[in-house]
């Protein structure tokens, strides 16, 4: 693991943001790339979610379900990069910790 | 990482299942409303069917592209091979044309509407259990 | 759940169902009027009904194989039931004519009172559809409860 990939990564990630930043280094190793799909995902749903919303409240589409469950999608993708957030902020912490 | 993949599976049938379902609604709505016009045909849409139908030769329904401003909520999902059945001769009991059965179409309302419900209420609890999982396991 | 559809078809339903009650009532209420401002007795009247497919955006329907088109119901015309009139022998009346016989309006009661119980059971039907959608929708709001 590429500690300074990490730390690009994670500057990236900090600042409340769901577009999808490029990445800073050339090519990405196999872990930042995922990183980035998964940002790029984010964005996705939540872009489809506020075209839900908007198509049901302009009445183009009136299924209710649809609107919902794009919605609820959202939401889970959302919580979900949230907690690798967290799960790579604390590896990232416990890796500063060790004492050299 | 495709977290699309936990959308996938059990969740895009369930989806499949309330299109489907809402459907057939609109259909029953359409022949009780019509219970009285001469030489109107009732509709029909049978859900058991087509689900498995849409299950067996694709297991996620293609999203196709289309122009951005009339992408509906979820993308554009491809219905055209559903099968609405509509009924030639019928109960000619009603003497004008009409094939309407009321009776049928009563009970099939109430039918149907459960199983919406119900469907509704399974990916309910499909949601809360994801949020769970990605919540509980800090 | 695509309410607005489904609403709109229920509400041409009961719409038309209204109109036909309304049409029945007359007749009833007209049972043995002789005098018409057109001259003769009263003609009975009756509905005609027109099935009125619904411009709708619900892409998915028109996908579908089929030709189905969502389709509520309209009342296209009034029209007067050609069947002559009841012929009453009744000297008395002040509309007979120079032999005692009266025309009578061709209403059979009970013909009519059959036609408003179906009128009546045709406009619960659709409010029952009306009740059905408002549920299913409601119930897809709860999805993301």
């Amino acid at each position: 693991m590429n500690e300074i990939s990490i730390q690009d990564k994670i500057q990236m990630m900090l600042p409340p943001t769901a577009g999808v930043n490029p990445p800073k280094e050339a090519q990405g190793n196999s872990f930042s790339d995922t990183l980035n799909g998964a940002l790029g995902e984010v964005n996705r749903l939540h872009e489809e979610a506020d075209r839900a919303v908007t198509a049901l409240s302009s009445g183009k589409e009136t299924d209710i379900h649809n609107t919902m469950i794009a919605l609820e999608k959202a939401e889970i993708n959302f919580k979900l990069m949230m907690q690798v957030r967290n799960k790579i902020i604390s590896a990232y912490e416990t890796i500063m910790r060790t004492s050299i | 990482m495709g977290s699309e993949g936990m959308f996938k599976g059990t969740i895009s049938i369930l989806e499949q299942g309330l299109d489907l379902r809402s459907m057939k609604h609109n259909l029953l709505v359409s022949n009780i409303a019509n219970k009285d016009t001469p030489n109107y045909k009732s509709f029909d849409l049978a859900v058991d069917e087509e689900m498995q139908k849409l299950t067996g030769t694709q297991r996620s329904i293609a999203l196709r592209k289309t122009d951005q401003g009339h992408l509906p909520a979820g993308g554009f999902k491809d219905y055209s091979g559903v099968t609405i059945t509509k009924s030639s001769q019928g109960v000619e009991a009603n003497g004008d044309g009409n094939t309407v059965d009321i009776e049928k179409e009563m009970t099939d309302l109430a039918e149907n509407n459960l199983l919406y419900d119900a469907v509704a209420q399974i990916l309910r609890k499909k949601f809360q259990g994801l949020k769970n999982v990605i919540q509980g396991g800090s | 759940m695509n309410f607005i559809d489904a609403f709109r078809i229920s509400a041409s339903g009961l719409t038309s169902q209204r109109l036909r009650m309304n049409v029945i009532s007359s007749n009833l209420a007209n049972s043995h009027t002789t005098r018409t401002p057109e001259g003769g007795p009263f003609k009975r009247k009756d509905v005609v009904f027109s099935s009125q497919p619904l411009e709708t955006s619900f892409q998915k329907m028109m996908q579908a194989q089929g030709n189905a088109k969502l389709t509520g119901v309209k009342v296209v015309g009034v029209i007067e039931d050609p069947r002559p009139p009841i012929i009453k022998y009744d000297p008395q009346h002040p509309d007979a004519d120079e032999k005692g016989y009266v025309s009578l309006p061709n209403i059979n009661l009970i013909e009519e009172m059959v036609n408003m119980m179906l009128a009546t059971r045709s406009y619960e039907a659709n409010v029952t559809a009306v009740n059905a959608t408002k549920r299913m929708a409601l119930k897809a709001l709860e999805i993301g409860k």
